[in-house]
Parts: structure tokens; sequence; C-alpha cells
């Protein structure tokens, strides 16, 4: 219960529970009408249980039009799934990678959801479940013989096929899992044990290993398939499936479906579809517990089924069960407003003022008015429309609040609608666009995904694949044309070819990405970016994931890198990507991708959401792609002017930070420091911000009301999170 | 010399065919068959003409009984007491009778019926009655019919017969059909219905003496609830929308106005609860509505706060205006107008043809439940643009068909798809799908 009326104003200035109209993680905290789509839900829960109750798999395309709840029903089934303890879940939205490389991607994503995105492995739902079938009493006090004979016990009663698949390796990755259990509980982990879990992980990840290691985990001679670079690695998409069926029988024996959704197939393109399906019928074809739930846009989906990118038997397999989600009527509309205002209104229900406002309107401080004008008149509508229909009627409150003072606001809030800034339909776009990537941008820092080279590979591929769809694009950028070398083995990643401006003249450069954890996976590429680049590219770009994944520094590494390094500046550039960098990227191409799916309210214009080349040509206009270090390298001549140096973060920014903060607290459980972050920047005149500059201050802010006992935090991935104090 | 006789092949044959049942009858097998089985007996191959010529002849017109009269396939017995009684009994010729006379529109038959519907032999019907009415008092019946009780002249009164079992019951038919009218007629999601609107929509069915059967029967009875517990003809509503159907303004004006003390114009919310009128089905949902009231008022209602109690009251026995930011009216969602559909002169409804048409392009296109407007519009050309549109509203709004925009990436709509389009709050809907 707020305890004064400022309690409330705190609420409405510094949060907004209609912020988000977009799920883009099942985590995220949506209020929910438990009657929409509750058919819907209940049907997943069903299959949910039927596939650990029958020991068979089942795939579900949930399909549907942009915004209509597909991802929030996702969301609502994995916490329904994680609180009664039936599934361990796995959420992949919008697959990136090569085409080839979907199953490994596949995997190595689960995995890395498995194991808690290696941070918190003793807490990952991978070791929980080796702790269930090992002690499903939960007596934690066992001798390592008897836990390893239960865990033999329990192997030998599985059944999964084994087809193509030698015995030994099965027992390999059997006895690696658990080793992983016995190597991850003790409570000191030492750091030679814990590149040995490492080692293990990349492994079962499809990710290379070096071949002294592989030794060392007992992957048998048969198995040791050495790709390009010598290393270790699963050999093919069969075994990578069959590491999937491991688990997945694993996940069964703990009495748990392995809940496995693959969001917006939509965007990912054809190609990968189609090896999508390829794999999704091989895993479909296991005999246990796995759901595979594949969502995206109807339309898109369907024409990928009509012109055979979807076989009828992967169809078949896939959409064996097909969940169709319906918009929303004006009333189950008003039901979502109602649902989100609750946590605030229930808060200040005891406020005399307040209370007595909340008593004759329903949705205030919107206007039952302006939402009947909105919603009044037609038979259905995307829930998304309407919570972004809230959002901007929310944010004209807060401005209004801010210009009125709390008194004077309440006071004539009955009698004066809010009058929306006049704004261009440009500015509108502009902080639709920056919202959406700061929003992205926080929940990629908040998740578990891990570095992969060919991840990053993919996603810079694409998103400059895109910019020269358009042409306004050429008329501000140097780039000519992109090609992704697919030679075996690569000598590099991508061909850039620029056009000098003045003189006319052609560049190609030879861009590398290394994202690797050991010498041997770093070296080659890099040995092949340093001696093997043909004469006529005259430029040569290093990319690496410098927090995550630094180059490693051996001998071999350290000299090519010196003979690049002494090809001198001109020709020769090594782009350090900070972690906040590379998730940007993702962030920048998703958006671009999921055009479709963004919100704007402007006077008469469609709610189809917005085009590709409208999301570019803003992020072009708000300087996006130029303040990006490595888009400026590959977008911009060397001579280009450079872009303004960030400005410094305005003084009001820091109250407005420790404003959101209460505001947000002062009705939810927790928030996170990255979804506070977005929300400064998704404040009028904040869009331009720096988010690792306003994540910073948000953290430094946070720990200063934490030490005044205003607030409790925890690490948090990422970030903090942040908790109220009471 | 004596003068010969001359032999008739006909009597010939009538005196050999009577000889053939008695020696049937004696040697218990075959028998009762049919006239035309036992002269296969003794005359191999013989025709329908000379067949019928024997049975004009003595001994046979006058020793044999058929079942049915001048049917040569039914059962034939010899004219004695015992041997009618035996045809009377034998199943094959109930199984007779109930192909005769039992159909789809009459699965259900009195054994009086039965007897009396001028298809058995006058020697039978008698015999025939007396038999099956023990057998259906007793249950023991074949398999092919069922004793089911149906309604008699009185209200009270039942009245046993037999179900034949090929067809289904015509309570159950009808409780399904009213079940499917309530899912598919226009503003039925939600929307309460009133039980004389409900039936007037199956053709005969106001007539029908079984629409209390078919209350009782499912799936009516667990997929529709009335409203008010003791008005099972008045309202009603699907029992899948109680939680929606609670929030019905109407239901709410019901039990205000009952809750409504004389002389006042408000009631306390906490006393709309202690209501026993409603259905125990949706006393609950109902409950949880007026807990809801304080942040989602019923349309037309308004709440006030007065002496530490919550009171509701209509808006419109309110003197001034509400505040300019409250709602004015019911909102127009709340109080949905169903209209009929445009009826073009051959008398089929626009939801009919716009059912038969979807289905069969969506049939055509694979089943994926989703249709251009374009090939709709071409398909119902009866219908011109206005009538079209209109006639898709009112199923929309009765949540029967959904429209979506073309929103795929890379997909580009031809000029004629997107023109087919209806363009709703900037955005053009080209998509067609049937809501389950």
């Amino acid at each position: 219960m707020y305890s004064c009326n400022d309690d409330f104003f705190d609420a409405i200035r510094g949060s907004n529970p209609f912020g988000s109209d977009k799920v883009t993680a099942p985590e995220d905290d949506v209020p929910t009408v438990d009657s929409i789509h509750s058919q819907e839900f209940e049907q997943l829960k069903s299959l949910t249980l039927q596939v650990q109750e029958q020991s068979r798999s089942i795939g579900v395309l949930l399909w549907g039009g942009a915004g209509v709840g597909k991802s929030h029903l996702v969301s609502r089934l994995f916490h329904w799934a994680q609180t009664e303890v039936r599934a361990i879940c796995v959420y992949l939205p919008n697959i990136l990678s090569s085409p080839q490389h979907i199953p490994r991607h596949l995997l190595r994503s689960v995995i890395s959801e498995l194991v808690g995105g290696r941070t918190k492995v003793k807490q990952s739902s991978l070791n929980t479940l080796l702790w269930t079938i090992i002690t499903p009493d939960g007596n934690r006090n066992i001798q390592s013989k008897t836990a390893k004979k239960i865990y033999q016990q329990a192997v030998d009663s599985l059944e999964f096929r084994s087809e193509g698949i030698s015995a030994p390796f099965n027992a390999a990755v059997f006895e690696i899992l658990f080793q992983f259990f016995k190597k991850v509980n003790p409570a000191v982990v030492t750091t030679k044990e814990w590149k040995l879990v490492e080692a293990m992980i990349d492994w079962l990840s499809g990710d290379g290993i070096e071949p002294e290691m592989a030794t060392l985990l007992g992957i048998p001679p048969r198995a040791r398939h050495l790709d390009e670079d010598g290393l270790v690695r699963l050999p093919d998409d069969q075994h990578i499936a069959q590491v999937f069926q491991i688990v997945t029988a694993l996940c069964h024996r703990s009495g748990r479906t392995l809940l496995l959704c693959v969001d917006q197939v939509d965007n990912i393109g054809r190609e990968r579809v189609a090896n999508l399906a390829a794999f999704g019928l091989k895993l479909l074809d296991q005999k246990q517990g796995l759901l595979l739930v594949t969502s995206g846009i109807k339309e898109t989906v369907l024409t990928m089924r009509k012109d055979g990118v979807i076989t009828e038997a992967q169809w078949d397999m896939m959409a064996r069960v097909r969940i169709d989600l319906n918009l929303v009527t004006a009333r189950e509309a008003r039901q979502i407003l109602v649902e989100r205002l609750r946590p605030i209104h229930s808060r200040a229900r005891s406020l005399p003022d307040i209370g007595a406002m909340q008593v004759s309107h329903a949705l205030f401080p919107l206007g039952e008015q302006e939402f009947e004008e909105r919603f009044g008149q037609s038979p259905e509508f995307r829930p998304r429309s309407v919570v972004a229909w809230a959002d901007q009627n929310w944010q004209m409150e807060q401005q209004r609040l801010r210009e009125l003072g709390a008194k004077v606001w309440l006071a004539s809030w009955a009698e004066t609608p809010p009058h929306r800034t006049v704004q261009t339909e440009a500015e509108v776009i502009d902080q639709a666009v920056a919202d959406d990537v700061n929003s992205r941008i926080a929940k990629l820092r908040d998740s578990h995904a891990p570095p992969n080279s060919d991840h990053l590979v993919t996603v810079l591929e694409l998103l400059l694949l895109r910019l020269l769809e358009v042409e306004h694009v050429s008329q501000h950028y140097s780039l000519l044309r992109v090609r992704r070398m697919n030679e075996v083995p690569r000598l590099f990643d991508l061909k850039i070819e620029e056009r000098i401006a003045d003189s006319g003249i052609k560049v190609r450069s030879a861009v590398t990405i290394i994202v690797a954890r050991n010498g041997n996976s770093a070296w080659r590429p890099l040995d092949r970016l340093a001696t093997q680049v043909p004469e006529e590219i005259s430029h040569r770009i290093l990319v690496t994931d410098d927090e995550r994944a630094p180059l490693p520094s051996t001998p071999r590494i350290s000299q090519d890198y010196a003979t690049l390094v002494g090809m001198g500046f001109e020709r020769f550039r090594h782009i350090k990507l900070t972690f906040q960098q590379y998730v940007e990227l993702d962030a920048i191409r998703s958006a671009i991708d999921d055009a479709a799916n963004l919100t704007i309210e402007y006077t008469n214009r469609s709610d189809s959401g917005a085009t590709p080349s409208e999301v570019i040509e803003s992020l072009h206009r708000q300087d996006r792609f130029r303040t990006h270090p490595l888009l400026r390298e590959l977008l911009t001549e060397p001579s280009a002017t450079p872009p303004p140096s960030p400005q410094p973060l305005p003084p009001e920014v820091k109250d407005l930070i420790a404003t959101i903060i209460r505001g947000n607290l002062g009705w939810k459980i927790c928030v996170t420091t990255n979804d506070v972050a977005s929300e400064v920047m998704g404040q009028p005149g904040m869009s331009h911000l720096d988010f690792q500059k306003t994540h910073d201050l948000v953290v430094s802010i946070a720990e200063r009301m934490e030490s005044e006992s205003r607030l409790t935090s925890k690490v948090h991935l990422n970030g903090l999170l942040l908790m109220s104090a009471q | 010399m004596a003068k010969k006789t001359a032999i008739d092949p006909a009597a010939s044959l009538a005196k050999s065919i009577v000889e053939s049942l008695e020696r049937r009858r004696n040697e218990k097998a075959g028998y009762p068959a049919s006239l035309r089985e036992v002269a296969q007996d003794v005359a191999a191959g013989i025709s329908e003409t000379d067949l019928r010529a024997a049975l004009a002849k003595a001994p046979l017109k006058s020793r044999c009984v058929l079942a049915i009269d001048g049917d040569l396939d039914s059962l034939a017995i010899l004219n004695d007491k015992e041997d009618i009684e035996r045809l009377a009994g034998d199943e094959r010729l109930l199984q007779i009778l109930c192909e005769r006379l039992c159909s789809p529109q009459q699965p259900i038959i009195s054994v009086k019926e039965m007897a009396a519907a001028g298809v058995l032999a006058k020697k039978l019907a008698t015999p025939f009655k007396l038999h099956w009415e023990e057998r259906l008092k007793s249950g023991t019946l074949p398999s092919f019919v069922n004793a089911v009780q149906v309604p008699g002249k009185t209200a009270k009164a039942t009245v046993q017969k037999l179900h034949d079992v090929r067809f289904p019951l015509p309570w159950l038919t009808l409780s399904d059909d009213l079940v499917q009218a309530f899912k598919h007629s226009p503003g039925s999601q939600g929307v309460i219905f009133e039980w004389s609107d409900l039936i007037a929509r199956i053709p005969g069915a106001a007539h029908e003496k079984y629409t209390a059967l078919a209350r009782a029967s499912e799936p009516f009875q667990s997929q529709v609830i009335s409203v008010f517990a003791k008005e099972p003809k008045g309202w009603l509503l699907l029992s899948e929308n109680v939680d929606h159907g609670a929030r019905d303004p109407r239901i709410m004006d019901r039990i205000f106005q009952s809750a409504l003390k004389a002389g006042d114009t408000a009631v306390e919310v906490a006393a709309l609860k202690k209501q026993k009128h409603l259905s125990p089905q949706l006393s609950p949902a109902f409950s949880r509505s007026v807990d809801e009231i304080s942040v989602s008022c019923p349309p037309g209602f308004g709440v006030l706060r007065f002496a530490k109690k919550t009171l509701l009251f209509r808006l419109r026995d309110v003197t001034n205006c509400p505040p300019h930011r409250g709602p004015l009216t019911a909102p127009p969602h709340e109080s949905v107008v169903v209209t009929s559909s445009p009826i073009p002169a051959g008398g089929t409804t626009f939801a009919e043809s716009f059912d038969h048409t979807f289905t069969g392009l969506d049939a055509h296109d694979g089943g994926y439940n989703f249709v251009k407007l374009l090939d709709l519009r071409l398909a119902l050309p009866q219908y011109g643009r206005a009538d079209f549109d209109a006639g898709l509203h009112t199923l929309r709004l009765a949540r029967r068909y959904s429209l979506m925009p073309s929103e795929g990436n890379g997909i580009t709509l031809s000029q004629q798809e997107h023109d087919a389009g209806i363009q709703e709050f900037g955005t053009r809907l080209v998509y067609c799908k049937k809501m389950g």
C-alpha cells in the first residue's frame, strides 16, 4: 500500500506499466488476463504433460498475426511449466547463424540455457536435473561412487534411438554429463577443474575443443572429428541430434519435458527455416519428451509451407498441432489495461483522493472517453496496439504531471484530456525505433546468449545486406557489396566492398570475426587473415568480443597479430567490441527485421508496424550506424568525418533515474538495471544517450540508494537486480 | 368315359408350398422364412407371376399368412394361432418394421404405432403388439432398438417407446443443434441469449416436445447454463463464457434492480453478492465481477463511496453529467447490436453463403484457415461491396470470422488483393480466418 499520494505520483512519473508492448524473453513479467487465449494456454499445458506422460515428442506451430500475443502465450506457458516443475524451458527468439549451422546453433543455445550461461552452473537446470536423477529424495549427502551407480542405472533404463551412432559415443556423452555433475558441485571449483567444465560445455554445445582436452574428457577416438581448425567437435547433425536426444531423455527421466520454443521464425529467412525444419524433423522423430514450439507470423510461415521451404513430412511433424491465436475484443482490450493498472491501483486504493478517482474512472490515469474513441468502433484488435495506445497516453500524463505539478494535475485531470505534443511522423517513428532498440539491448544484456563467431558473422551479414536494400543508404555510406565466404577452410568471414566517393575507387576489405576462448580456435582464422588473404583485398579487419572472449594470447597468435599490426593502420584494423556493442548489433538487426512488429501510434497511420526501410532511415537519422565502431568502419570511408563524441549525460538524468527506480519498486517486486536504463532512454529527449554510460550511472545510483537502505540488490547477468528494501 | 380333370399348375404349386412350409415347421429348420425362399424348395427359379398365382390358390391362400400383406419377401407362416404368435415375436419382423417405419426424422416409435401403421398383416397386429409391449416392459429387446422414455400427453406423463439405434435420439440432435446455434449465432460470445431466440433458430424445434429432454441432454446440459436458476426458458449463456457473461450489463441490471430498495437509486456493492437469483454456475463469476466493480465499473453504472460503503448506481439516475473523461454511456462494444445479415433474393443469408464459400475456398487452399478477401469477394459476386463489408462486419462482431493484414516479410500483394482489403484504423485487412 502506498503511504501517501507522493508514492502514487512517483509511480506515474517514474514507471510505466505499458512501457513494454512486446515480450522479448519468456521471463518477462507481463501481467496476464487469464481469460484471453485461455483455451490455447490450456492446450499447450496439456501437450506439455502429454509429452511427459506418454513418452513422445510433439511439434506445435503457434501462429497468428503480429502483436496478437504469441510470445506472451509462450511466456505464460514457461512460467507455468517452471512454477509447476513440469519442464526445462528454452526460449530461442530469432535464431541466427549461417543456415548450415542451425542445428549446432540450436544445441549451443540449449546447452547455454541449461548451464545458466555458465555463470551459475550449480543452480543451473542441467545440474538440477542431474541431482533429480541421482537423488530424487533431495538428499545431497551422497558418495561419488553411489551417485555414479545410481546414475548408471538411470542411464541404462533410458530408451533412445542410436541408428548410425556408436555406443562409445553415447557412453562418452553420458560420462561427460556425470563428470560435469561431479566437478561443479564441490564447494570450491579450482581453475583447472573449471577449464575442464568449460571444455565439457563447449563439446556438448557442438563447439571445438583442443585434442588434448578431448583425451582428458575421454571422448572416444571415433568421435574425435577434427574441424578445419584442428579442433575436436561433434562431427555432424546426426551427432548433434544425438546429444539433443540424450539431454531430452535425461529431462524425461527427471520427470520433465524439454520445452523448446523457437520464436519469430518468420524473421530468420527461408534457408534457415528449411534447415530448421529438417533438423526439427530429426528431433521430433525421437521417442522421448520434447515439445518443440515453433512460432511466427502466419502469412510468412504459410507462404514458406506453400513454396516448399518446409516439406510436407517436416510440416506434419513440426506443425502436428497448430494453434492459431485470435485478436482481442474491445472488452478484452479493456481487461488488459485494467490488469496492467491493477498493481498500482491496488496500492493506491486506500489513498482518499486517488482511491476516489480510481473508483470513478476505472482506467485512471487513462481516460475512458479516449479509450472508447480509439477502440469502441472496431470488432477486434491486436493486444499490442492496445498496450501501445496506453503507453502513449501514459506518457502524455507523465508529461502533464511534470508540467502542472501533482496537485493541479490531479485536480484538473477529469476535466482536461491530455494533448498530444505535436510531432512529425518521423519524430514518432524515431522515438518508437529508439525505444525498441534500447529495450532489445536491455533484454539481450539480461540473457544467456552465448558469444559465438558464427552468430556474430550472421548478424553482421544480414544487417549489412538489409542496409544495401535501401537506396537511401547508398547516398550516405560507402558500402557497395557484402559477401559471406563459405569456402572450407574459410580465408575470412566477410568480403566488403566500398567506394571512395571522390575518386570512385573500389576498396575491398576482408573481415574475420573471432569469438573463441581457446588458442587453437582463435589461431587458425587469425593466421589465415594474416597470411592468406589475396592481394586484391587491401584491408583486413579483425573483430573480437573483447569483453567475453578476448583474443587469446598464445605465441602463435602473438606472432600473427604482430604481422597484421605491422601492415599499418591503413591496412589492418582490430575492432574490439564491448558486450554492449555486440548486443547492439543484434538489437539493431532484429529491430529492422522485426519492423512489422513495431507499434507506431500516429494519426491515420496503419497499425501494421513499420517497414524495414523506415526503421533503417530512422536509425540513420539517429546516427546509430556511425556511432557503432564496427558499423562505422564498414559503412564509411576511412577519412569520413567521425561522429561527434557522445554528449555527457545531462545533470537531470540522475533525478530521473532515481525517480524511475522508486516508481518501479513502488509496485514491482524487482527491476533490472538494464530495464531502468532502457526506461530512462525512453523518456522524451533521452533517446540519444549512450546505453552503456546510462547503465553505469543507473548502477551507481542504485548502489547509493542501497547504501541509504532504500533498496537491496544482487548481481544479475550483466547488471543488477534491484528489489524493494521493504 | 370319365372326363379328365385338368391339372392347375398354380394350385399344384400352392399345395407343394404348403407342404414345404409344414415340413420346415416340423423339422424346425428355416421357419419362418420368406415365401419366395420356401417356394424355391419346390420350384427353383420360380417367377414372381407364378408365385403370386399360387398364392391366390388353395390351400396356400388360406393356410399361409404373410407378415406383410402382398410382400413375397416378408416372412411367411402357416395360419395357426401358435405359428402367428411365433411370427409376431420374431425379431426379424421387428427389424423389418423399423426399417420401414423409422427414419432420421422419426427414430422413435411406439409398439402400438408400429402395429397400427398398416404394414403388418391384420392377423399379426394384436399378437405383435402384445408380444413387443411385454418385451419393451421387461427390457429384453434386440440390439437394434432401445427402450426410451418420452414425454406423454401431459407434462408429467411419460411413455415408453422403441428407438431405432441407427438414428440419433432427437433430443440429442436438438441439444447439439441448440449448442451449435448458440455458438455460431451473431453475438453469442459472452452475450446473453433468450431461450425463445435460440429455439427460433432451429426450424421446427419450437413445436417439438423434446426441448426439455434436449436441455437435460449433452452437450446442452454442460455447455449452456440458465442465467437465472428458476428461469430455464429465460436468458442463457455458454458455460465457456461464464466469466465473460457474468459481466454482461443486463445481468448486473437485473441483480441491481432486485437488490434495490423502494425509493433508493443506489445499492451497496456488497449486497449484490448476496443475490440468490443467479444459477449456481454463474454466481462465483458474478461475485468476482462484483469484486472488480471499483476498478472496472459495469457500463451504464457508476460507483461512489459514502460512509465507508461502496455504492453502485445507474448513470441514468444521475441528473448531472458525469465528468468529461468518464464513460458517458454504455460503450458501443458493450451493447453489440446484432443485425440480420443481408438476405439475397434466393433466401440464403449472407452468413450462410459466406460460411459455405469460405469452407470451400479454405479446403481448396489446403485447410490453413487463411483465405484472401479477394477470393471471397470473387466467389460471392451477388453481394456488392457495401453488403459484403456490412455482412462480414456482423460476422466479425459475432466473433465468427477475423480479418488480418499482410505483414509477412518479403510478401507483396497484387493490386487486386490490396484493393479487395478493408481499410480499418489505417490498416488494410486482406486475409480472413474462421474463429474456432
